[in-house]
């Protein structure tokens, strides 16, 4: 089942940053420098790393919401970097997205039903009125809220039910991508496992293919087929969930890993605790971009940027040393 | 064990347009010195009410603390006056937000604001105060701390300011700390340094901490022993050890079964066991147990009374009538 939905290439996204106030020059922010991911049709493809790593401004140039420096982004064999006006708009249809923060996402002045079918009436469905609340009922059973929840204003719900909400709105026009930035990261715990196990029942039964934005890494092992990691505006790693999750390669992984804290009290073990933070992006270190933290640096990581080789069958790695 | 703080049947109550609120509902939490007890729950269980309430920090109206005891090395707070508080908070006890960047005054230089603990408590001039505050920047690990001493919280990193946060709260040496949710808006590899700052200051001190916190992994990894809430109460009460290896509420046990592990294999066909249902209002709780609609081993006796807290095992208390009716 080799079907490519997304294809990027060398895709980069640099902002021009103001000097600070009444300095000098103006500087570059190399937000994604360089990223080639593919995603294949029904796969989940987590993307993971810490804040400032770039995996958003990467979904959002997928959503086209922010135009690439350079770079490609195939969806379906197209090249939608091309596409303008209705094309782009057809584009749209086929590509949602699930945000965050359940609380600033929905309108607060339209009731969930008016949320959940806007797509519908932006994308001009040419049903008429009776066949969109029927596509509204049909989808809002399918994330478990009932119809009289529906006349319902945002605030009425709890977290959980809110992001029900918002996963509706972005199924209801049968998209074949679905972007999912940090999806239950501001819920609850039990609420949490209740939408992770929504997402992957909605994946078989809408045949979805996931792109799985996190921070989280219990969560995107969960939820992921394949696992990129990125680190300052690049992917440092990238394998399928279970290699990357038990046997990573790279030290940023393998630190990421070792930092989650355990329920498990007897794992109390060796954890490998980075010092410092990930650098500016802005000011990115010369050389491999994680050698100032890296606990197993050698000399050529200074001076050269490794770049991302395959190690294996699938695994690809940008580290100097895992060759 | 010296015991630093202890709490007894705390009961802090919010009169609302719905009716009363019983945020906390007759915790007992007792912490010793060099010593984290974890409190776990999610959103609304009180846990945050009860850091307030040690503190005396609960807005009233609406809230007000309505019985119970606070007793710091055997003092009653609760009969304090408001002076006499004023004193304790800061130096006696002290508290670190979730919230680095709200919790800082954003007009006012890092140094300056660490130097108001030195001034408020110790009498020192600004001179010396400064000179300690860039000990304490020091001591929690930021990197030339003369320089840093100077810049004002936006200029800092997520991380540093945590680290700001939490040199404020060690200013006085206070015996206890309160971390609330204090490496919730961090990343993971910056959570890990802050576990482990905050463990190493509490050898170095002897601070009691109670560690407030809806991250069962963090619990487990900072805390020797956990209470965890539901509604308002705690449901059960054991060491770390015990609660995670052998957990006897149904609430605890559906809380472990919903964190994805990171030591298993998930695969496309792996659900978690999720808990259904939503957590109860406070103004509005089910008769008996609280949790009891939630409860997958729910039965008659459940609906009719609500179970106490007591103990199970040695030292492992649980409120649930799965395990009879008396001890």
């Amino acid at each position: 089942m080799k079907d490519l939905l997304l294809d990027i290439r060398g895709l980069k996204k640099h902002f021009s940053a103001p000097g600070v106030f009444l300095s000098r020059g103006v500087g570059v922010i190399r937000a994604v420098d360089g990223v080639s991911l593919q995603v294949q049709r029904g796969e989940t493809l987590g993307l993971v790393g810490e804040s400032g790593c770039g995996k958003s401004t990467l979904a959002r140039m997928i959503l086209r919401l922010e135009t690439p420096t350079a770079g490609q982004i195939r969806f379906d064999n197209e090249d939608i970097l091309a596409w303008k006006g209705s094309a782009l708009k057809a584009f749209r249809r086929k590509v949602q997205m699930i945000f965050q923060d359940p609380y600033s996402s929905l309108n607060p002045r339209q009731t969930a039903g008016g949320i959940i079918e806007e797509p519908l009436h932006i994308h001009h469905h040419p049903g008429g009125r009776e066949e969109i609340k029927k596509k509204l009922r049909e989808i809002a059973s399918v994330v478990g809220l009932n119809e009289e929840q529906l006349t319902r204003y945002p605030h009425e719900f709890s977290g959980g039910q809110r992001q029900r909400i918002g996963i509706a709105r972005a199924l209801i026009l049968k998209p074949r991508l679905v972007i999912a930035d940090e999806p239950v990261s501001a819920l609850d715990v039990s609420i949490r496992a209740q939408i992770l196990n929504l997402l992957k029942r909605l994946q078989r039964e809408f045949d979805l293919t996931y792109l799985f934005i996190t921070h989280d890494l219990g969560v995107v092992r969960h939820m992921s087929d394949r696992i990129a990691v990125m680190y300052l505006g690049k992917v440092v790693e990238l394998g399928g969930a279970e290699p990357i999750c038990g046997a990573p390669i790279h030290p940023y992984t393998k630190a990421l890993l070792s930092a989650v804290p355990s329920m498990d009290p007897l794992r109390k073990s060796e954890r490998t605790v980075l010092s410092g933070e990930m650098p500016s992006p802005a000011a990115p270190p010369q050389g491999c971009a994680f050698h100032p933290r890296c606990p197993v640096r050698i000399g050529i990581c200074e001076q050269r940027a490794p770049l991302l080789e395959r190690d294996g069958a699938g695994h690809w790695v940008a580290c100097h040393l895992s060759r | 064990m010296e015991t630093i703080l202890e709490i007894r049947g705390l009961c802090t109550h919010f009169e609302t347009e719905r009716g009363i609120v019983r945020a906390v509902d007759g915790v007992d939490l007792r912490v010793g010195a060099g010593r984290t007890v974890g409190v776990v729950g999610e959103s609304g269980c009180g846990k945050s009410v009860l850091a307030l309430s040690i503190l005396r920090l609960v807005p009233s109206p609406p809230g007000r603390i309505v019985g119970g005891e606070i007793l710091l090395n055997g003092r009653e707070l609760l009969a304090l006056s408001e002076e006499e508080m004023r004193k304790i908070r800061g130096r006696d006890i002290s508290m670190i937000f979730q919230e680095p960047m709200t919790s800082l005054n954003p007009v006012f230089r890092v140094g300056e604001q660490i130097a108001e603990v030195f001034r408020l408590h110790q009498g020192m001039d600004r001179r010396q105060a400064l000179a300690q505050s860039t000990e304490m920047l020091r001591m929690v690990g930021i990197p030339s701390p003369e320089k840093r001493v100077r810049d004002y919280p936006h200029q800092l990193s997520g991380g540093m300011r945590q680290r700001v946060m939490i040199a404020i709260a060690l200013a006085c040496r206070p015996r206890v700390m309160l971390a609330d949710e204090p490496t919730t808006a961090l990343d993971v590899t910056i959570q890990a340094q802050m576990i482990d700052l905050i463990a190493a200051l509490r050898a170095e001190t002897g601070a009691a901490v109670i560690l407030i916190t809806h991250d069962l992994g963090v619990v487990a990894e900072a805390a020797e022993t956990v209470a965890v809430m539901y509604a308002g109460q705690i449901v059960e009460h054991g060491s770390v050890r015990d609660l995670f290896s052998l957990p006897l509420h149904p609430y605890t046990l559906g809380l472990i079964n919903s964190v994805p592990s990171m030591n298993e294999p998930a695969g496309r066909d792996a659900f978690l066991k999720a808990i259904p249902g939503v957590v109860p209002p406070l103004y509005d709780l089910p008769s008996g147990c609280r949790f009891r609609n939630r409860c997958p081993d729910a039965f008659p006796l459940c609906r009719e009374r609500a179970p106490i807290l007591r103990d199970i095992a040695p030292d492992h208390s649980c409120r649930c009538w799965k395990y009879g009716e008396s001890g």
